[in-house]
């Protein structure tokens, strides 16, 4: 059956503009593109804001059973999928990797200009000209 | 010569405005909050070890245990057998106690290598007989302590994640933190 529909969309021997299958496919595509014009004419004429008032929403909402509903929803499974797929541990240790970096870093960066203040006050109560040469030498 | 090794990595964890001072002989206050760290290390292990004799005598004798009493001379024999232990493991593996990871310091010796056992040793007993000796920090042109003075060693700033101090063949040419290269001469 699926040879004989190719057979007749596609015949050999007839140019690919004029087969079967490529006419439909336009016709297609220009229904599509009527379609499209025609819905975008009728959202122009009619005012959706009219009708949605016109529309009880709290009637609507009233008449739902949302009990109903949850009753049939898994919340246990939705709750451990979502947990599953959020990866919650590693995020934790994510964050909590970085605040102690940047905890370790601010620490060493207030102990080097705190090294540096010490060094300041001590050379200058000695009346050290210069700064130290803290340079290993190579 | 061989050719430097390559900094990039280690550079990529270190802050820019903290590149400029690696690999420089550290200050005072880095290198004693290191040290109290270390202190701490310390004190927490000897009370490891304290809770887990007390409970070995309490398991051996429940009737008749009662607190170790008297052994005041035990605080600090245990502590320098534990305190030179860590000190110098520190030092000879990687350069780096626990302190001086948290501060970004390495211990190196004169050519910025990773220092010898004995040395390491050594200057662990001098700095638990001697601690005051680090003081001298302060004072120091070089940032250097006493122990520094007498074994040739250095404290700097090394921040990058590396396990060990850059070695060289001969050593005479290691070069310290990755920094260095790019700090202009103090």
């Amino acid at each position: 059956m699926r040879r004989m529909g190719a057979l007749v969309l596609r015949p050999p021997l007839v140019p690919a503009a004029l087969q079967p299958q490529a006419v439909l496919g336009a016709v297609t595509d220009r229904s599509r593109a009527a379609v499209s014009a025609v819905i975008d004419v009728l959202l122009e004429l009619i005012d959706l804001n009219k009708i949605i008032a016109k529309v009880d929403v709290n009637a609507i909402a009233a008449q739902l059973d949302v009990e109903a509903v949850i009753d049939q929803i898994d919340l246990e499974a939705l709750v451990q999928h979502v947990i599953e797929e959020v990866d919650l541990p590693t995020i934790i240790r994510n964050s909590t990797g970085v605040m102690a970096s940047e905890s370790v870093l601010s620490m060493r960066m207030q102990g080097f200009a705190a090294d540096e203040r010490v060094s300041n006050i001590v050379d200058k109560l000695m009346l050290r000209q210069g700064t130290r040469k803290t340079q290993l030498r190579t | 010569m061989s050719s430097p090794p390559d900094r990039t990595p280690a550079l990529a964890a270190i802050p820019p405005a903290a590149r400029g001072f690696q690999g420089r002989r550290a200050g005072i206050v880095s290198r004693a909050i290191a040290s109290f760290i270390d202190a701490l290390v310390v004190i927490a292990i000897m009370g490891l070890i304290y809770g887990v004799v007390v409970g070995f005598v309490f398991l051996l004798h429940p009737r008749s245990f009662h607190l170790p009493d008297g052994s005041a001379w035990s605080i600090p024999v245990v502590s320098f057998g534990i305190a030179v232990p860590y000190l110098t493991i520190g030092w000879r593996t990687s350069g780096r106690t626990y302190g001086d990871v948290l501060l970004g310091l390495r211990v190196v010796n004169r050519a910025g290598a990773r220092m010898r056992l004995i040395v390491a040793l050594l200057r662990a007993i001098a700095y638990v007989l001697f601690p005051i000796g680090l003081f001298w920090v302060a004072i120091s042109p070089a940032n250097r302590s006493v122990q520094d003075v007498i074994f040739r060693t250095s404290v700097i700033y090394d921040w990058s994640e590396r396990t060990q101090p850059p070695t060289r063949p001969g050593g005479s040419q290691a070069q310290p933190g990755p920094g260095l290269a790019s700090s202009p001469a103090g």
